[in-house]
């Protein structure tokens, strides 16, 4: 038995799950190869196991929706008591959480694959959450660490605000397409 | 209590806004705005509460803090006002559920240890300036703060786990 095997039957035998039976012969695609893995299986199988993960994953999305808000909030003119040399700490707390959201995300993802993929709403929630992390890293490159080594004016322009703006759009999309995959097919 | 729980619940669910949750596409817009609070009022907290507990000081003003707890307190009334939505559609499977108990009992000590720090903390902090550092009293207020939210957020999570909701 290879060590991989045995982490798997250690895994599943920890889960309380049986592996899925496949016939001999049966050529799986790679999504059907995840989903029937150790940690596919888990996560499908083990009732509680999907739902600490989802617990964590909200809290991630908190984290970075949260402290996205708050930046944003601040280049538009609100919350003037948070400093411009704090805003670039809380892009680094948002990558936490964002880290957070694609470990559990990523397994989330493991335990049922096809079923994932086929879900337009979840695509458009993947690309939105890319679209909002590449936006987060433009504006801390363009506006808050500058700001946070003394050029203020940064964070006056009309830049910093339309970036906010469509900062807080869309994470407010990421939101709401994440509550819509169980509804929109 | 199981037969008192029924009746409200029935109650609930003929009321009106009972017939609106079970509206198509009132519960999934109900869900998403009450992530959107609980997001501003996590947002607000985690940066509040870091002040709180001592770090970035001279980058968050005391100031700061204060204008949070109104973003915090928008956030959590976003939350309230769905999840009484959520409540009128389902009170029998909520009010017997043991995570949604476990939830509410933390909110309920969020809101205490919220009050403690509106009454008590705030006024210790007011004459101190900006970058001031906060006494331990702050600091077990911020700490209690993250803690509380952090199992709210479990437990809501959990709900499903422990019966429908």
């Amino acid at each position: 038995m290879s060590i991989f095997d045995w982490l798997s039957q250690a895994l599943m035998s920890a889960c309380g799950v049986e592996p899925t039976p496949v016939e001999p012969g049966t050529v799986l695609s790679f999504f059907d190869m995840l989903e029937q893995s150790a940690v596919g299986t888990c996560v499908s199988q083990s009732g509680s196991g999907f739902y600490i993960l989802l617990a964590f994953h909200s809290v991630g999305l908190a984290m970075v929706v949260g402290v996205m808000m708050v930046t944003s909030m601040r280049l538009l003119g609100l919350l003037k008591g948070i400093s411009a040399s704090a805003l670039p700490k809380f892009v680094t707390i948002g990558w936490w959480g964002f880290w957070i959201n694609a470990i559990s995300g990523v397994t989330l993802f493991i335990g049922e694959p096809n079923k994932m993929w086929a879900n337009h709403t979840f695509r458009w929630k993947l690309f939105l959450i890319f679209i909002g992390m590449t936006s987060t890293s433009i504006m801390n490159k363009s506006i808050l660490k500058p700001a946070a080594a003394g050029d203020l004016n940064k964070l006056l322009s009309g830049s910093a605000k339309a970036q906010a703006a469509f900062s807080v759009m869309v994470w407010l999309a990421v939101i709401i397409t994440g509550r819509m995959i169980a509804y929109l097919h | 209590m199981r037969e008192m729980v029924e009746q409200l619940s029935t109650w609930m669910a003929d009321s009106w806004l009972g017939h609106f949750m079970i509206a198509n596409w009132t519960w999934p817009w109900f869900e998403a705005i009450h992530f959107i609070g609980m997001s501003l009022l996590c947002g607000s907290i985690l940066v509040m509460d870091i002040r709180l507990l001592g770090f970035l000081r001279k980058e968050i003003s005391l100031h700061a803090v204060h204008a949070l707890t109104l973003w915090g307190l928008l956030g959590f009334m976003l939350n309230l006002l769905t999840g009484i939505g959520f409540l009128f559609k389902d009170f029998g499977n909520y009010a017997l559920n043991q995570s949604f108990q476990f939830k509410m009992a933390c909110v309920l000590l969020a809101g205490i240890n919220f009050l403690v720090f509106w009454f008590v903390i705030r006024k210790q902090l007011e004459p101190l300036p900006d970058d001031a550092d906060v006494g331990f009293g702050a600091k077990m207020v911020g700490f209690t703060s993250l803690l509380m939210w952090f199992l709210v957020i479990w437990g809501g999570r959990m709900i499903p786990v422990f019966g429908e909701g």
